[in-house]
C-alpha cells in the first residue's frame, strides 16, 4: 500500500483581524499579525495551513475577504479557510481568491450547504468541522458556534452523514483539551475514522510531537493539526512560530507505511 | 509583456498561481480571447475538477484550437493538474477526447484495498530526465502537493518526465518538446513548486 508524508497541519486562529489562540474554545490571548505567522510558516516550509476567524459565526458577519485576500497572496501552501461560512456564493468567491479549500462548521448542520458545495465545487474543496465535548456521562457530543451550542449528536453518525453528503474532509476539534498540551482525544479520533472512508484531521490537545506520533499511529486519522503548539512556547506560552524540520515529519510515518525518505 | 500567459476559460486555480508568479517577481496575465493565447510567450492550462467540464469550459469558451495552434509554435507550454490531464488523448473520467499533444492517457486509480481516493497530499517525485530544464534544482528529494483521482499513464516511456507512485507509478509530469504537464499543484508547493515554475518560467 503507498504511504503519503504524514500530513501535519497549524491551525491558525483569528479574531478581529488578529492571530489569537482560545483555550478551550474560550479566552482568546491575542498573539498579532496573522499575515506575519503565514509567511514564517512558509519560511519553514510548511505542508499545510488551516486558518479559522472564530468570531465570524458568532457575529454573524460575512468572512473577511480582504483578510482572506491577504492569506492567498502569503501562503505558497495548500490553505484551507473557515469561518462565518454559510452560502455557496461564498465558497465561490473564497475559492476564486486561491484558497484551496473552505471550512464548513455550523451551517453545515441542516440544509442542502454540503451537497451543494460538493455538487458544485467537488469534495476535495469541501472541509466539515465536528466540534466534539464530552458530556457528564463521558459520551461526546457536536458543538456548533464556536462551541456555544449544543445539538445532540453523536461526532461519528455527524460524521457518516456528512461523508454521506459529499464532504471531502472532516476537522475533528476536541473542545475539552484544546490548547491543554494533554495529547489527542485518541478515542474520539479512532471512532470517527472508523465510521467514514473521508480523510478526518484531529485538532485539540497536542503538546509534542509524541503526541502527534501516538495519534498517527494508533487512531487511523489522515492529519493532525495543532494551534498552541505550532504558535506558542514554553509554559508562559510566549507567541513563537515552530514547525518540525521534514526530517520529522517523515520520521512520524507508520512503520508500515511505504513513505521513505 | 507578460512573462507568461494563464488560460482563463473560466476553471482553475489562477489566483495562486498569479500570486506564486508574483512571488518570483514573473509578469504573468490571463488571457481568455485566441489573440492573447497566439501572442504569448508561454502558456499555463490550468485545471481542476472534472475532465470533462474542463474540456467542454475550453471548448465552449473557443480557446481549444488557439491552445493547440500554440502548442505548434514550440512556445512553452504548461499544464497543471487536470490541465495536464487535457494534453493527454483521453480520460476514464469523461467521454469527451482530450487534446492529444501527449501520448497518454488518463486512468483511474486501481481498486486496491486501503488506497484513498483522491490521491491528497504531498508526495516524492523521481526525474526520468534530471537534465531537463523543469528539473533543474529540484533533483534532491523534490516532494509536491498533490490533489487528483484520476491518474495520466503514458503511451511511451519517453513522454513520462516524472514518475510518482501512489497505487503503482503513474506520471507525476509528461512531456513531449515543447509541451510540458504536472500532475502536481507547484503554485501549492512552497520552495519545490517556486522553483518549477521560475524553471518554466526561464525556459
Amino acid at each position: 500500500m503507498s504511504s503519503l508524508r504524514p500530513r501535519l497541519i497549524p491551525c491558525l486562529q483569528v479574531a478581529d483581524g488578529s492571530l489569537c489562540k482560545t483555550r478551550r474554545f474560550k479566552n482568546p490571548i491575542y498573539l498579532g499579525d496573522p499575515i506575519n505567522a503565514v509567511r514564517i510558516f512558509n519560511d519553514l516550509d510548511c505542508d499545510e495551513l488551516i486558518v479559522v476567524d472564530i468570531r465570524a459565526t458568532i457575529e454573524g458577519r460575512e468572512p473577511d475577504y480582504g483578510l482572506i485576500e491577504e492569506f492567498a497572496s502569503e501562503a505558497f501552501m495548500p490553505l484551507a479557510y473557515g469561518g462565518g461560512i454559510d452560502s455557496i456564493e461564498q465558497i465561490r468567491r473564497i475559492l476564486s481568491i486561491g484558497i484551496e479549500k473552505v471550512v464548513i462548521g455550523s451551517a453545515a448542520l441542516e440544509g442542502p450547504l454540503i451537497s451543494e458545495a460538493a455538487a458544485v465545487f467537488g469534495s476535495q474543496s469541501i472541509v466539515v468541522a465536528i466540534d466534539a465535548r464530552k458530556t457528564l456521562f463521558g459520551r461526546r457530543e457536536v458543538y456548533v458556534r464556536s462551541g456555544t451550542q449544543g445539538t445532540g449528536l453523536d461526532p461519528c453518525a455527524y460524521a457518516a452523514d456528512l461523508e454521506q453528503r459529499g464532504a471531502g474532509e472532516l476537522f475533528v476539534q476536541s473542545i475539552d483539551l484544546e490548547s491543554t498540551r494533554a495529547g489527542y482525544d485518541l478515542d474520539l479520533m479512532t471512532r470517527v475514522s472508523r465510521a467514514v472512508r473521508i480523510p478526518v484531521i484531529a485538532c485539540g490537545g497536542a503538546g509534542t510531537l509524541e503526541d502527534i506520533r501516538r495519534l498517527m499511529h494508533s487512531t487511523g486519522v489522515a492529519a493532525a493539526a495543532a494551534g498552541t503548539m505550532f504558535v506558542l512556547h514554553g509554559k508562559h506560552n510566549a507567541p513563537l512560530i515552530s514547525y518540525p524540520r521534514s526530517a520529522e515529519i517523515v520520521s512520524l510515518a507508520r512503520s508500515t507505511g511505504a513513505y521513505s525518505s | 509583456m507578460a512573462q507568461v500567459s494563464i488560460v482563463d476559460y473560466g476553471i482553475g486555480n489562477t489566483g495562486s498561481i498569479r500570486n506564486m508568479l508574483g512571488r518570483l517577481r514573473v509578469e504573468s496575465e490571463l488571457v481568455s480571447e485566441a489573440h492573447g493565447i497566439a501572442a504569448a510567450r508561454r502558456l499555463i492550462l490550468p485545471g481542476i475538477g472534472a475532465f470533462d467540464a474542463c474540456m467542454s469550459a475550453l471548448r465552449r469558451t473557443h480557446l481549444d484550437a488557439p491552445v493547440l495552434e500554440f502548442a505548434r509554435t514550440g512556445r512553452p507550454l504548461l499544464g497543471i493538474c487536470v490541465g495536464m490531464q487535457m494534453l493527454t488523448l483521453d480520460s476514464e473520467e469523461g467521454s469527451l477526447p482530450g487534446l492529444g499533444l501527449i501520448a497518454a492517457h488518463t486512468r483511474r486509480f486501481p481498486d486496491v484495498e486501503g488506497l484513498r481516493i483522491p490521491h491528497m497530499g504531498w508526495n516524492r517525485i523521481v526525474w526520468r530526465d534530471v537534465n531537463h530544464p523543469l528539473a533543474c534544482g529540484l533533483t534532491d528529494e523534490p516532494r509536491f502537493y498533490f490533489v487528483h483521482s484520476y491518474r495520466v499513464l503514458c503511451d511511451t516511456p519517453q513522454s513520462m518526465l516524472a514518475c510518482c507512485s501512489y497505487g503503482g507509478d503513474f506520471a507525476a509530469a509528461v512531456i513531449h518538446e515543447n509541451i510540458a504537464g504536472v500532475q502536481f499543484h507547484p503554485e501549492k508547493s512552497h520552495r519545490f513548486g517556486l522553483r518549477l515554475l521560475g524553471n518554466f518560467a526561464g525556459s
